[in-house]
């Protein structure tokens, strides 16, 4: 009996070590790991909120947003070389200055996807009991959008870009199709975009977070983008932009805001409700940029220039006068430009024109990228090629008609194809689009549209894309370069 | 009168012993004998016959063995003999003892302490060296780390640093790491640390220093705390049998210090004084005055383009001076380099008082030692106390208790320890006048007024009860907790620190609680005697390990005023401390973030043998860590050994000059953790806000990986045990095979993942080799007395190979972006390679340069556009794929950092009292840089630069004395070294003397004299019996005595662990001590 008492407690000195395996899982001291976090909402939505910084990051660390305006080479450069060179097509030239080679790495596009990807993976199972299935079917949602919205914005730059869609995949994976990866991103949009928000309670979010409008915004444009490169189904591309225009305007969610000397700025300001989708950048929270238009196209008053009242690019006159034919009045010639003719440096390109700091010439509005607007446009665009002609004519002249100008009164076809090409490349100038709409509708090629136009040979080697930096294909010999460029 | 005075201070010292003496009431009898041997009965001559009570001899056996001897009757009394087992006997009213003594052999019965487990080394299986503690005396260094040197076959010490308080590397069994931290001349390997186990309690080597990286914060480590005073021994294991109990953390092998513990009846105290003087080394050589202006102003005209091109060199605002000899104030020849030195005087104090029998004894163990260094404005004191008791009341309960707390000052003036320590480089030409009143030298200032304070406090207790529960069935517990707390205040005046000054403190605590219960279990057949029994021990036991390590940085910069050491706040800018602006996990002073670390682990051992002739040993471990990847937290480390005494067979009895002789074969797997719970998990950190709410982000330098897993290394060790000639020749002969597997590598992912990298396992390194130890003892008088001659030679042979790289790959090369000396790791080569050009020779003249027959043009220094041709006086650099164009094709895998053998070699004479012994180390075959020369001698090409700073020509300033360089002049010489300066315009493209050749590799092989120690013992001295002295020994030590190399740098052993001799290294300081040594 003793005997078995004393060996009790051996047995019990021996299991006193705990076989729990709870001991061997400690806390950091000073540091937060992944054991700790995707544990609470806050957690889910901080992550989410991560990955919109990499990517405002990446925007405003160069002249990313604003590379859709320049490279068509529509501007007077005068000392502004590295721009002069993206205007030129000379890509591997551009030198650092404004970060105009920082675009030739997608590093940080690929970190805010694989935060995306690691929020699609974790939100589900965090375990919060105030976190509902809604919401967390809201944010997933959302981190969806914003992956396919990065996947779209970067395929508009690469082309074939890598597909990562798993966080934990280390795999060695060469460039996916450009429209398989566009492909992808509908599909997955289109099962994900209900469980979006319409529009968010907290007024700061409006426009800056994925909402069901932004979403279908961002379906239409790679519907268009995909027609582009992709003829054998461009019919259905566009009948899908229609519908999905449709859609947004059916949301009743966005209007088009007056054009007024005072209210227009309150549009390229950001969060107005002419907004789709922005990205937030506002110097009450901490956000301000640098390396956008407004800061070579303004001088003194609006800010300090240093070459004595002189803007460092000027709109070029022969684009200005094709765009807007002398005589004809628009408010957006008037509000917009300041002594468009003259030849000198001071004209002055006055759209975004919220500056928070003269002096150090910051900015501080959202950067918008989907604008009811340009959502209008697109869907006329995509009607006139369908030969809808008179519900195209329509939504151009909704857009024409707040601009001050005369309605469009011609016909169907090219002619009117060509109106609605004009009426966007006016309305969107300086938000980064004429590039791309330049590429996807085949005007590239042409020598009076733009400066900088492409052969179908050089488009074909993909004169049209950003290098890729060399850190893309060091850990990853399945990634080769676009040809164009490495030659 | 002087008969007064000797009362007098008789009487002082009585008292200050707290002892008192009886006058002897038994009258001293004469006792006369004979002492024989148990086998052959021939007389046994040298027998020494000892009073226990008082440890003191009383007489010698004759050479027939016969004794007289005078004791009084209550004594007890012992014989003792090297190679026979002692005798004691009490002396009653016998005035004839006839002793007989059976020869045993002592070595092989002497206990050592494996597993946590008292054995005697007779049963073990594992390769265990035991180092006395009576070899780590007479000689005060600052880390005892540094006397283990050469002791042991197949432990590598290098010491190489001589900064007080730092420690060099340590390695058993080559290295089994492949990380590199660092670079250029400060690339070092990263740690190969052994567990430290002291008393039984595991203790981290580095005490609060976590950083394997020999860049050390302002811990000072528990090695460096010990007082070699008070060590018993020390017993290093080697193979992965005898480390397999330790478990987790035993993979780098295992150094087991014991302390002492009192063991007489009547107290002793005993007292260790010495006064040390250190000695700068040689200073490197220079040339100073007016030979610098002659060679700057020479060389400027000798290189320059025309004579406008002289003119414009000479006008430049720090060169114009050269040329103004007349001014007194330009026209010095101050040696900057002496300044920073000094010699030291300092001194070590140790007293330790102990006593008690088996049921108790007791021991307190007080040190003090100021340690000044060589370098002004660096030092090292320490203080320790080491206070031990230890009960048995009754036969079946064992407690022990211990707390040793320790007081460690470092002193580091202006460098970083190891390494930036600044007296390498001169600041400034030497026609400058020296500091004095008037003239400040900014940079000595600041070297002389910088305050750099280091204090570590260190307590550490244990207490051990052991219980004997059932017959034969023991349970036991020990429990220990160890805690650090380490500070630093740093102080730089705004002049020496681009002019802010700087305020950095920094305080890092580390505890660890270890707690070990378990069960053993000993039975044997024949208890009497086990050598006619089996012999059964087995244990089971379970340990549980908590660890933390919690550091907090302050650093305030642009302060007020140099003399205002605040404010002693939080400056958010340059918090380096702050985990959210460090991507690496290490802060920017080199301290690693903190840590929590728990382990869990239960060990089984069971050891059978049969008559101690044939025995097995076999154990496993289970080891559950916190700092295991989360999918497999669990590593197991199984063990199985044997062992043959061949010389128990009763075939091998008969052999005379066999004094023992046994085989022991090893195999066994441990593990090291490696994975933390950051990189298995990721970690997260917080960034600006998205629109204003929170944002948090990964880390996206480190993809975490949570299936890591511990790098492990698996090892068969082969041994031989021989003793010879009744003890003359002892041999011990290793031999192993290591595999070192699943060490963790980064592997760099494709950006498009979106992270930097991710930690792997996958880098796998095998090292095999042998070592033997010889202990001879050539002249052997049978009188102690007489001449005696123990030498012992030990040499570790020892290859690494890099077997694979993660992923598969067969090449890795870490670049060093600083002086182009970078590492290749190549799969089938040692581990680590230098990465340079082959310099095969210095072409002659300029026709000697090959010309690439399909252009036509010269072998040129660069490929692609721009031109600068070879001639007569470049290095002829191997053009490896032909392209008449040095490129980085031209790279060639070359020389290895690590010895191929290291050793040591021991002399021991005694006669009559006096005692000498000589200790050395020797290192064979091993690649280092010699960057402290090659820099200097590239630095000569500008004759026109003459500050330290504003210049891309890294190097020291003062001027290498070039006389004592073979360097090419003029066309037609042969020499070994390039033209110093070819021409300006030339130079700045070839750079005949870059660093990134072959040119710099110098074979490391050294023989070190590291001890020579003559000592004499003071016996049957009048005034020793007066004063009670048992023991009184004084001692003269000589260390770091001399180096003998081919090497051409200062001192081939500090350089750093990869062989980068760093100009900015602490030298080796050479020290002379003379010491007493008294026992009351």
């Amino acid at each position: 009996m003793r005997k078995w008492y004393k060996i009790g407690i051996i047995l019990f000195l021996l299991a006193g070590a705990g076989a729990c395996k709870k001991f061997l899982e400690v806390k950091p001291l000073d540091t937060l790991s992944g054991k700790d976090f995707w544990k609470t909402k806050q957690d889910a939505q901080s992550a989410i909120n991560g990955a919109y910084v990499i990517l405002l990051n990446k925007f405003t660390r160069s002249i990313l947003y604003n590379a859709g305006d320049f490279r068509p080479g529509n501007w007077n450069w005068f000392g502004k070389d590295n721009l002069r060179k993206l205007g030129q097509n000379l890509m591997l030239n551009t030198g650092g200055g404004d970060g105009a080679d920082n675009p030739q790495d997608w590093k940080e596009f690929y970190q805010a996807i694989a935060l995306a990807n690691l929020c699609i993976d974790r939100i589900p199972g965090i375990a919060d009991p105030n976190f509902g299935n809604r919401e967390k079917k809201a944010l997933v949602a959302e981190a969806r959008f914003l992956r396919a919205f990065i996947y779209f914005y970067i395929a508009r730059m690469y082309g074939d870009v890598p597909l990562q869609t798993d966080p934990y995949d280390t795999k060695l994976l060469p460039r996916e199709k450009m429209l398989t990866v566009l492909e992808f991103c509908l599909k997955d949009l289109e099962t994900s975009k209900a469980d979006l928000p319409l529009s968010y309670d907290d007024p700061t979010n409006r426009a800056v977070r994925g909402t069901q409008g932004a979403a279908l915004a961002l379906m239409a444009h790679i519907n268009m983008w995909a027609a582009g490169f992709d003829k054998a189904n461009e019919q259905k591309y566009w009948t899908q932009t229609a519908v999905l225009g449709k859609a947004i305007m059916d949301l009743n969610v966005y209007k088009l805001l007056p054009y007024t000397k005072e209210t227009f700025l309150t549009i390229f300001k950001g969060r107005s409700e002419e907004g789709i989708f922005e990205l937030s950048l506002d110097a009450n929270y901490g956000g301000k940029f640098h390396s956008l238009i407004c800061q070579w196209t303004l001088h003194e008053p609006y800010i300090h220039d240093n070459i004595g009242g002189r803007s460092e690019i000027t709109p070029m006159i022969r684009h200005l006068d094709r765009i807007y034919p002398r005589g004809e009045s628009d408010k957006r010639l008037e509000l917009w430009f300041y002594n468009p003719y003259n030849t000198d440096q001071t004209p002055m390109f006055l759209k975004f024109s919220a500056i928070t700091d003269p002096s150090s010439r910051d900015y501080d509005a959202n950067l918008i990228f989907f604008r009811y607007a340009d959502i209008i446009l697109l869907r006329a665009e995509a009607l006139a090629y369908l030969n809808q002609n008179v519900e195209s004519i329509k939504m151009l002249n909704l857009v024409r008609d707040r601009a001050g100008a005369k309605l469009y009164v011609g016909g169907g076809g090219k002619p009117l194809q060509d109106a609605v090409f004009l009426e966007r490349e006016k309305e969107m100038m300086g938000e980064g689009h004429l590039w791309y709409d330049l590429i996807r509708t085949g005007r590239i090629s042409d020598k009076n549209a733009l400066e900088n136009s492409l052969t179908p040979e050089q488009l074909e080697r993909g004169a049209w894309t950003w290098p890729i930096s060399g850190d893309a294909v060091k850990n990853n010999p399945l990634v080769t370069r676009n040809a164009y460029w490495i030659q | 009168m002087n008969k007064r005075y000797l009362i007098l201070l008789v009487s002082f010292f009585l008292l200050m012993t707290g002892a008192s003496y009886t006058v002897y009431a038994q009258q001293a009898v004469t006792i006369k004998g004979r002492v024989t041997d148990a086998a052959s009965k021939d007389g046994i001559p040298g027998v020494t016959i000892i009073d226990i009570k008082n440890n003191k001899g009383l007489g010698v056996t004759d050479p027939t063995g016969q004794f007289i001897i005078k004791v009084e009757p209550d004594k007890t009394i012992q014989f003792r003999y090297i190679g026979y087992r002692f005798e004691t006997l009490k002396i009653g009213k016998a005035t004839v003892l006839n002793v007989t003594l059976t020869p045993e052999n002592k070595s092989l019965k002497e206990a050592v302490v494996v597993g946590y487990q008292k054995r005697t080394k007779e049963t073990v299986s594992g390769s265990v060296a035991v180092i006395s503690g009576k070899d780590l005396q007479d000689v005060p260094v600052s880390n005892i780390q540094e006397l283990l040197q050469g002791k042991v076959a197949g432990l590598n010490i290098q010491n190489n640093s001589g900064a007080p308080g730092f420690r060099g590397t340590m390695s058993v069994r080559g290295v089994s790491q492949l990380n590199v931290s660092g670079s250029g001349d400060q690339a070092y390997l990263a740690s190969n640390n052994p567990l430290l186990v002291i008393d039984n309690v595991p203790v981290d080597f580095d005490g609060g220093i976590s950083q394997s990286m020999l860049q050390p914060g302002a811990a000072t480590g528990p090695l460096a705390l010990i007082p070699p005073e008070d060590v018993q021994s020390i017993e290093v294991m080697k193979d992965a049998q005898a480390t397999a109990l330790y478990g987790s953390r035993g993979a780098n092998g295992v150094i087991v210090v014991t302390t002492k513990r009192g063991n007489s009846p009547t107290p002793i105290i005993d007292v260790n004084s010495s006064i040390f003087v250190n000695f700068p080394p040689k200073l490197r050589p220079t040339i100073g005055g007016n030979a610098e202006r002659r060679y700057r102003i020479n060389s400027i005209f000798m290189n320059a383009r025309d004579e406008q091109d002289v003119r414009d060199i000479l006008a430049k605002p720090e060169t114009q001076f050269l040329t103004d000899s007349l001014n007194s104030f330009y026209n010095n020849s101050t040696d900057w380099q002496g300044l920073f030195y000094q010699t030291t005087m300092n001194t070590n104090n140790n007293v330790q008082i102990s006593g008690g029998n088996i049921k108790m004894n007791y021991k307190a163990n007080f040190a003090y030692q100021m340690n000044q260094g060589v370098l002004k404005n660096t030092g090292f004191n320490k203080y320790s106390l080491n206070m031990q008791l230890n009960m048995q009341p009754s036969k079946k309960l064992r407690i022990g208790a211990q707390l040793f707390s320790a007081l460690g000052q470092k002193q580091r003036g202006n460098g970083g320890g190891l390494t930036d320590n600044g007296a390498g480089n001169s600041f400034t030409t030497s026609l400058l006048p020296g500091p004095s009143k008037f003239v400040g030298n900014p940079q000595l200032d600041g070297y002389e007024n910088n305050i750099d304070d280091n204090n570590t406090v260190n307590f550490r207790g244990f207490v051990d009860v052991d219980y004997e529960i059932i017959n034969n069935l023991r349970i036991n517990s020990t429990t220990s907790y160890d805690y650090y707390t380490d500070t630093r205040d740093q102080f730089k005046m705004s002049f020496s620190n681009n002019n802010a000054t700087r305020l950095y403190g920094f305080v890092g605590r580390h505890d660890e609680l270890n707690t070990r219960n378990g069960v053993n279990y000993s039975y044997s057949s024949n208890k009497k005697d086990l050598e006619k029994g089996n012999n059964i021990y087995a244990s089971v036991f379970s340990e549980i390990n908590i660890k933390s390590d919690d550091q907090h940085v302050r650093d305030v910069r642009n302060g007020p005023n140099d003399y205002y050491w605040g404010p002693r706040g939080y400056s958010p800018r340059f918090y380096p401390g702050n985990v959210w602006n460090n991507a690496s996990e290490v802060n920017v002073n080199g301290t690693p973030v903190s840590y929590v670390y728990h382990a869990a682990s239960w060990a089984g051992f069971l050891s059978y043998n049969f008559r101690t002739k044939y025995s097995v040993d076999l154990a496993y471990r289970l080891d559950g860590s916190s700092a295991a990847g989360i999918n497999n937290p669990y590593t197991k480390n199984p063990s199985v050994g044997f062992r043959w005494n061949f010389n128990k067979e009763n075939l091998m009895r008969r052999l005379s000059w066999l004094d023992y002789g046994s085989i022991r074969t090893t195999y066994g797997v441990n593990s090291r953790p490696t994975a933390t719970i950051l990189n298995s998990l990721g970690v997260y950190k917080s960034v600006p806000g998205y629109n204003n709410a929170n944002s948090i982000i990964p880390e996206f330098d480190v993809l975490a990986n949570p299936s890591m897993e511990p790098e492990k290394s698996s090892q068969f060790n082969f041994g031989v045990d021989l003793g010879l000639f009744k003890s003359r020749v002892e041999i011990i002969y290793d031999t192993y095979y290591k595999n070192n597997y699943n060490l963790v590598r980064d592997a760099y992912l494709p950006n498009a993942t979106g992270y930097n990298k991710m930690q792997v396992n996958g880098g796998a390194i095998v090292n095999y080799g042998h070592e033997l130890s010889i202990t001879g003892r050539p002249i052997v008088h049978l009188n102690p007395k007489g001449f005696q001659w123990t030498v012992s030679v030990n040499g570790a042979y020892n290859k690494g190979v890099l077997t694979e790289l993660p992923g598969g790959s067969q090449f890795y090369l870490s670049i060093d972006d600083r002086n182009r000396q970078s590492i290749a790791l190549k799969v089938g080569r040692n581990p680590q390679s230098n990465y340079l050009f082959q310099t095969d020779g210095v072409y002659r003249n300029t026709s000697d340069v090959p010309v690439d027959p399909i252009r036509g043009v010269r072998y040129k220094a660069n490929a692609g556009p721009g031109s600068q041709f070879f001639q007569a006086g470049d290095p002829i650099w191997r053009d490896l794929n032909g392209d008449y164009a040095l490129s980085d094709a031209d790279y060639m895998i070359m020389g290895n950092p690590e010895p191929s053998v290291t050793g040591g070699f021991n002399n021991t004479f005694s006669y009559q009292n006096v005692s000498l012994s000589i200790f050395c180390t020797y290192l064979l075959n091993r690649s280092i840089l010699n960057n402290a020369i090659a820099a200097r001698v590239y630095r000569l090409q500008a004759p026109y630069v003459t500050d330290y700073t504003g210049n891309n020509l890294d190097g020291p300033i003062n001027l290498y004395d070039i006389s004592k360089l073979d360097y090419w002049k003029r066309p037609g010489d042969v020499a070994s070294r390039p033209a110093i300066v070819g021409s300006f315009y030339h130079d700045a493209l070839v750079q005949p003397n870059r660093l990134n050749q072959s040119l710099v590799m110098e074979d490391g092989s050294y023989f070190k004299i590291n001890q020579i120690t003559l000592a004499y013992q003071f016996r049957d001295f009048d005034f020793m019996r007066r004063l009670k002295l048992r023991v009184l020994r004084a001692y003269f030590t000589a260390y770091n005595v001399a180096m003998f190399s081919n090497y051409s740098g200062p001192n081939p052993e500090t350089v750093t662990s990869l062989g980068r001799d760093d100009i900015n290294g602490y030298p080796a300081a050479s020290s002379f001590t003379f010491g007493i040594g008294a026992q009351f």
